[in-house]
């Protein structure tokens, strides 16, 4: 949500030239982004960084914003598979069932971002192009080796730190708690 | 020492977790108390423990059944479209990616019948003949069968978790989660915006066969018994174009400790 923030104030800016449909849908996925925070926090957690850092170009280059988007999405979904899998074997169904409450969200981000960047002509084919939402990762901690490849993590770009800038909106968006 | 206790007991804890699915939610989480409170861990753990699961055999028809009708219902939208029904047209684009919907759905239903997963019926009714004709009907009857795949799938985990599943948990994720993108699709062409209104995907139902009655209700399933509507077979009318498909097993790794299949699998 904090590199989405960022995105948001480049297009306001007139740095990332964003249409009106595609703006609308990343400020509603950054308010999607921040309920799923705040429920873990509101369960226990604690963010172990709030300091990221943006890939080349993330912030001012419509077609590296879509398919770095799309990468992003990916890692997310293939997160919450493996953790649906490791809930499951610790016997808590309640939290597998909230992994793919949560995936499925991120799911929709990913064909939402292939949508546009289809429509931009940035890629070809359909924006729903698999059959099953690919598994990346053996365990969920993974997943932080796969941010830092695609630059969010310890990267050389712009340091950004959460929540980023302007306010979360949460306009048109339903079930904002599990 | 069994490969469910080595990936419990000591590869795996709440912290761990934390950690990683903070990552889904944009931020690295790490808890100095687990995911969740110790009050709440013991609610969800005793909410699961008390609840009677399903038989998996049960399970696994239903998803093959609802799979089979997702097939057969797209199959009939695109020859509707085809044959010029819709008013106003269904746009290229629109039936480019409905074809490709179509083949997933299929796809799902081989790696169901793989699992053991068997059809309760290949026969499907559809009360309202508006979906066949009306581009908003339809989007609108698409979004709301989306919804109620995607929650079929939240049920199950109990089921998968009770039967120490993890494997099951993970196809069957990577399955729904692709119906989540059927629902954007659906969702942007009934004209909502932003078309991705929802921040968590609603658990609607407490079993999967409260998902099978529901369908039931609504006619899909024996239409007879609410007076029938339009009859269709699977796999319906048209040869499946699966042309614009890639990953069509729900391959990938696993995490450690999922039983029940090999460790690793290669997408085809």
């Amino acid at each position: 949500m904090t590199a989405l923030g960022e995105a948001l104030k480049s297009a306001a800016g007139g740095a990332l030239a964003l249409d009106p449909e595609q703006q609308q849908s990343v400020r509603a996925s950054r308010a999607e982004e921040q309920a799923h925070y705040a429920f873990f926090i509101g369960a226990g957690a604690k963010p172990s960084t709030k300091t990221f850092t943006l890939p080349d170009k993330f912030v001012t280059d419509v077609p590296t914003f879509l398919t770095t988007l799309i990468s992003l999405e990916e890692v997310f979904i293939a997160t919450y598979i493996a953790a649906a899998q490791e809930f499951a074997i610790l016997g808590n169904a309640d939290l597998a069932e909230l992994a793919l409450a949560i995936g499925s969200i991120e799911s929709a981000h990913r064909v939402h971002a292939r949508l546009f960047a289809i429509e931009a002509g940035v890629i070809t084919g359909v924006p729903n192009n698999i059959g099953f939402q690919q598994a990346k990762f053996d365990s969920a901690g993974k997943a932080v080796s796969a941010l830092r490849a695609l630059g969010f993590l310890g990267g050389s770009g712009q340091r950004i730190t959460y929540p980023g800038p302007g306010a979360i909106d949460k306009t048109g968006i339903n079930h904002l708690n599990p | 020492m069994t490969d469910l206790e080595t990936a419990a007991g000591d590869q795996m804890s709440r912290r761990t977790l934390l950690t990683s699915t903070g990552v889904g939610a944009a931020a690295l989480l790490l808890s100095s108390t687990g995911l969740m409170r110790p009050e709440a861990a013991r609610a969800a753990s005793e909410l699961h423990y008390d609840a009677a699961p399903e038989r998996l055999q049960d399970v696994l028809d239903i998803f093959a059944t609802n799979e089979a009708f997702g097939v057969t219902l797209v199959g009939t939208i695109l020859d509707s479209a085809k044959n010029g029904s819709y008013n106003p047209p269904l746009p290229d684009k629109v039936l480019r990616s409905l074809r490709a919907v179509r083949a997933e759905e299929q796809f799902h239903l081989d790696a169901q019948k793989r699992t053991g997963g068997r059809l309760r019926t290949d026969t499907f009714f559809l009360t309202d003949p508006h979906v066949l004709e009306d581009p908003h009907t339809l989007f609108l009857d698409l979004v709301e069968l989306e919804d109620a795949a995607i929650a079929s799938v939240m049920a199950s985990f109990r089921t998968f978790t009770h039967a120490r599943r993890p494997n099951l948990v993970k196809q069957n994720f990577q399955f729904a989660a692709e119906e989540a993108e059927h629902r954007l699709l659906a969702n942007r062409n009934l004209g909502i915006r932003p078309a991705n209104d929802q921040a968590f995907q609603p658990a609607l139902y407490g079993t999967v066969a409260e998902f099978y009655d529901a369908l039931r209700e609504k006619g899909i399933i024996d239409g007879s018994t609410v007076g029938g509507g339009k009859k269709i077979v699977y796999p319906g009318p048209g040869a499946i174009d699966s042309s614009d498909v890639i990953y069509r097993t729900p391959a990938g790794p696993q995490v450690a400790g999922c039983a029940g299949s090999r460790r690793r699998t290669h997408h085809r």
